[in-house]
């Protein structure tokens, strides 16, 4: 086949600088896309923990918005969680005691599956106001395996699954 | 029959009824099952919307090898295995969202087009049965897929998440929740109309596709195409590279395959590791066909009517078997029959026709002989 | 040497890999604590339950109609015949042998609609006929609910009516070649003599066949369908013959299966029957257009070998099941290889 396609051999050679400039942007808007994907769409479990810490006492009531998410309460000692995606959030806190929201940004690692972030601390001004959280409960509690179901079950004489009862 | 009120004579019934036998079939048994399944307008409207924004994808990758004349690419479940090692990755990484989805397509794009490679070498390799090349190829690749999953992931491929892996460290497991990813595309942009949902974000980039197609058949690669697909004799003396051409119609339909069961996926939520694929092609087929596509010719208004047709009769056939047989199993049995024979017949019919002409072109031949009139490959072989 | 060489060739690279492969199995076996005995003696019984389905593909093969994907047409006429001959209360030999001729006219008649079918589309036959396969198996998964069978052995407890999914033939006909004049050697190795004679009359049958009149005929239709016309032979009957006569050995050859694996299994079980037949028919080196009664025998036999080993042997080496995956792309692979090899003889 090959030594026919003459004018197909020839062709790419022709339009090198063309192919060339046109894989490059291939290759940058594969690079591009899969770096944004990958930076935004990462996702972290944000652990906000209003307790006593460093000699910092915790606050009575808070609302803590974390981005566009719908607030959280959290009363004295009281810890909850945000679900977010991508590193950097604003975190508003309002102590609800008439003063101004505090707001702080909060920028996390990639890797970093969950964190916990210390209202006091992010309040106070203390970096980092954050601290990974290993909960050791990344694995759900082992369940027994399934494996696949074979293509031609049927039609390879294993037992029956249901030892032809009904 | 662009004008109804001209009473279309007995013949011209007669042609379009033979034209559209199959989608007539499938017509009456679903104008049937419809009353009896006494389910609700809106419930089989909304049904239907959701399903379109799942599935339409998937039908329309069997556009370009149809029109390529490489018949129903049932190797198109090849690419709906990148598709979920894709999301394999997206779910490991914690990619979540559109991102997690659109990490899932950028992962699954070099291996889709790799066994797009593959599949188009094999199927050169097999002109004239390419389909029954292609499904098996499908079963050939589910054993290599199931060892790269079952047995490599985790052992060789590192995966991050435990709650993915079985217990024994390595290899994925059977279900896979796909809750960080769940219809974010359909809820991207969520129209309300009425009482019904419109996933307006999953429609766009389907109608993005319908567009890409419709452009595709006119740039130089797609009159190849085209060209192949009408005779590959003509279209290798005139110049066009008939395998390369061939391959690419596959790698593209591998790749939109890839991208069609990630986004029907991302619609059901959770994914069947090992078994997900196994239907894809089936379905595909079963609807283009059931739009009145030929083995030999598809079109964009195909695959729009087929995937509500069949998906039609998907929702409606159940409720109404368990209504008139007082067995919602014999529905569900009824509508594989009627896919798996709506299939069967589509091809018969195309064989029998391409054989008739085949042979009334001969016999015309026959009758001229003392060779007036030379077909049209050997004019072209003749340039 | 160069005539070893094209030997070689001719049989494919990949049937002697999957040679050597079952042989190094063979040898491995004793090694890793796998009785070689107990293992020859699992694969002749299979090789006797599963060769009748696979010989069943020869006559499509050798009247240029293909591969028989439609494998299946066959099968539901016998699981009509076994169902049947269950729902009369026969048993024992008459029972299994009431079972065959139950089936035969079912037999019969699918595959002459089958054949009809099959003769308008020259060339595309094996798409199709998968299809027409399917669409039978998961029609008559709507008839086995639906058939008045009665039969308390047969039929769901709770409703009463609809056959089970597998029903045992215990009481009925369970094993009944396998058992026939079987001879025990030593505690692992049986001799599964009734069954073995049976496939080996079968095989005898259909190479007799295809030494008479219309045997000949139907492999000239197959081989030159220019010449055979010229000699007066109509194609489209004798491939219309070699299908029946296919789905009649299906028919046939599911009832050996059964008997021997000890259960009817209806529903979706027949579906992908098929495919497992043509991956051994190929790799006993039959090819899309000619297949032979040694490619059934000793592909049979090596298939079945591959999917009795690999459990045993790879497991123990490997520590994991792997056999699913191997027998996966083996018999796969054989199929593709078939399928995409330049074949001689062109239609």
């Amino acid at each position: 086949m090959s030594g026919k396609e003459v004018s197909g051999a020839k062709a790419p050679r022709r339009l090198a600088p063309r192919r060339a400039v046109a894989l490059a942007v291939v290759a940058a808007a594969y690079l591009g896309a899969g770096a944004w994907a990958m930076l935004t769409g990462k996702s972290h479990t944000i652990l906000v923990d209003n307790k006593p810490v460093a000699g910092l006492e915790a606050f009575r009531l808070v609302e803590v918005t974390i981005g566009r998410q719908e607030p959280l309460e959290l009363g004295r000692g009281e810890r909850d969680k945000f679900a977010v995606q991508g590193q950097s959030h604003r975190v508003r806190i309002d102590l609800m005691n008439g003063s101004d929201p505090v707001t702080a940004t909060l920028r996390l690692p990639y890797d970093a599956k969950m964190v916990l972030v210390s209202l006091p601390k992010l309040v106070a001004g203390i970096e980092p106001a954050w601290e990974p959280f290993e909960t050791g409960q990344d694995a759900p509690p082992p369940v027994v395996d399934e494996l696949p179901e074979e293509l031609f079950g049927a039609a390879i004489d294993l037992p029956p699954p249901e030892a032809a009862g009904d | 029959m662009k004008t109804p009120f001209k009473l279309p004579s007995a013949a011209r019934v007669r042609r379009f009824a033979a034209d559209n036998v199959v989608v007539l079939i499938f017509l009456f048994v679903t104008a049937i099952a419809v009353p009896s399944s006494k389910l609700s307008g809106t419930y089989i409207i909304q049904d239907l919307l959701t399903r379109y924004g799942r599935n339409a994808f998937l039908v329309f990758s069997l556009l370009l090898p149809i029109m390529a004349g490489m018949g129903i690419n049932f190797g198109m479940v090849l690419g709906a295995m990148a598709g979920e090692i894709g999301l394999i990755f997206a779910v490991d990484q914690g990619i979540a969202g559109v991102q997690g989805l659109l990490y899932a397509v950028l992962v699954g794009a070099p291996i889709a087009i790799l066994l797009g490679w593959i599949a188009g070498q094999v199927l050169n390799r097999a002109r004239g049965r390419e389909m029954v090349t292609g499904y098996i190829l499908g079963f050939f690749m589910d054993g290599v897929y199931q060892f790269v999953v079952l047995y490599l992931m985790g052992a060789i491929i590192p995966i991050t998440s435990k709650a993915i892996t079985l217990s024994r460290g390595y290899g994925i497991r059977n279900t896979l929740g796909l809750d960080s990813v769940r219809q974010s595309l359909d809820k991207l942009l969520k129209l309300e109309l009425g009482s019904f949902d419109l996933p307006m974000a999953t429609y766009l980039v389907i109608a993005l596709l319908a567009i890409f197609i419709v452009w595709f058949r006119r740039t130089k690669l797609g009159q190849d195409m085209r060209a192949i697909g009408q005779d590959q004799t003509v279209s290798h003396s005139a110049g066009i590279p008939v395998e390369r051409t061939r391959i690419m119609a596959i790698v593209i339909s591998t790749l939109l395959a890839m991208v069609g069961q990630i986004i029907f996926l991302q619609n059901m939520g959770n994914m069947a590791t090992y078994n997900a694929h196994r239907q894809t092609g089936f379905f595909a087929a079963a609807a283009i066909l059931v739009g009145g596509a030929s083995v030999a010719k598809a079109t964009i208004p195909n695959v729009l009517v087929g995937v509500g047709l069949l998906h039609l009769m998907y929702i409606v056939v159940p409720p109404a078997g368990a209504r008139l047989f007082g067995s919602a199993q014999i529905g569900e049995y009824f509508r594989d029959a009627m896919s798996y024979a709506v299939i069967a017949l589509a091809l018969a019919l195309h064989a029998w026709r391409k054989r008739a002409n085949a042979e009334s072109a001969r016999a015309g031949l026959r009758g001229a002989a003392s060779g007036a009139v030379a077909p049209a490959k050997m004019e072209g072989g003749a340039e | 040497m160069n005539k070893l060489k094209t030997a070689v060739t001719d049989f494919g690279w990949p049937r002697i890999i999957i040679f050597f492969f079952v042989v190094a199995l063979f040898v491995a076996a004793p090694f890793v604590g796998v009785r070689v005995d107990g293992a020859l003696s699992d694969v002749l019984a299979r090789f006797g339950q599963n060769g009748i389905l696979v010989l069943a593909l020869v006559p499509m093969v050798q009247a240029g109609a293909g591969l028989n994907f439609g494998l299946p047409v066959g099968i539901i006429a016998g699981l009509l015949g076994g169902t049947l001959s269950m729902q009369f209360g026969w048993t024992g030999w008459v029972g299994f042998l009431g079972a065959v001729g139950v089936s035969l006219p079912f037999a019969v008649l699918f595959g002459w609609a089958y054949g009809l079918l099959l003769n308008k589309v020259k060339g595309e036959e094996m798409t199709i006929a998968m299809y027409v396969g399917f669409s039978m198996v998961t029609f008559f998964a709507i008839l086995w609910l639906l058939l008045p069978y009665s039969s308390p052995n047969m039929v769901w407890g709770y409703s009463g009516s609809g056959l089970r999914t597998t029903i045992t033939l215990d009481g009925y006909w369970t094993k009944i070649l396998n058992n026939f004049l079987a001879v025990r050697i030593g505690r692992f190795f049986v001799f599964p003599t009734g069954l073995l004679a049976f496939f080996g009359a079968a095989t005898g049958t259909m190479w007799l066949f295809l030494r008479s009149k219309t045997g000949t005929a139907m492999t000239a239709v197959g081989s030159n369908p220019d010449f055979a016309r010229a000699g007066g032979v109509s194609s489209d009957r004798m491939r219309l013959v070699s299908v029946v006569v296919s789905t009649v050995f299906g028919a046939v050859g599911i009832l050996v299966y059964q008997q021997s694996y000890g259960f009817i299994q209806l529903y979706q079980a027949p579906l992908y029957m098929a495919f497992p037949a043509v991956a051994a028919i190929l790799l006993g080196g039959a090819s899309v257009n000619k297949a032979s009664m040694v490619n059934v025998l000793v592909g049979t036999f090596l298939f079945q070998a591959i999917l009795t080993m690999t459990p045993n042997v790879i497991n123990s080496v490997l520590q994991t099941d792997m056999s699913e995956v191997i027998r996966i792309v083996i018999s796969n692979g054989m199929i593709i290889y078939a399928l995409t090899r330049k074949t001689k003889v062109s239609k």
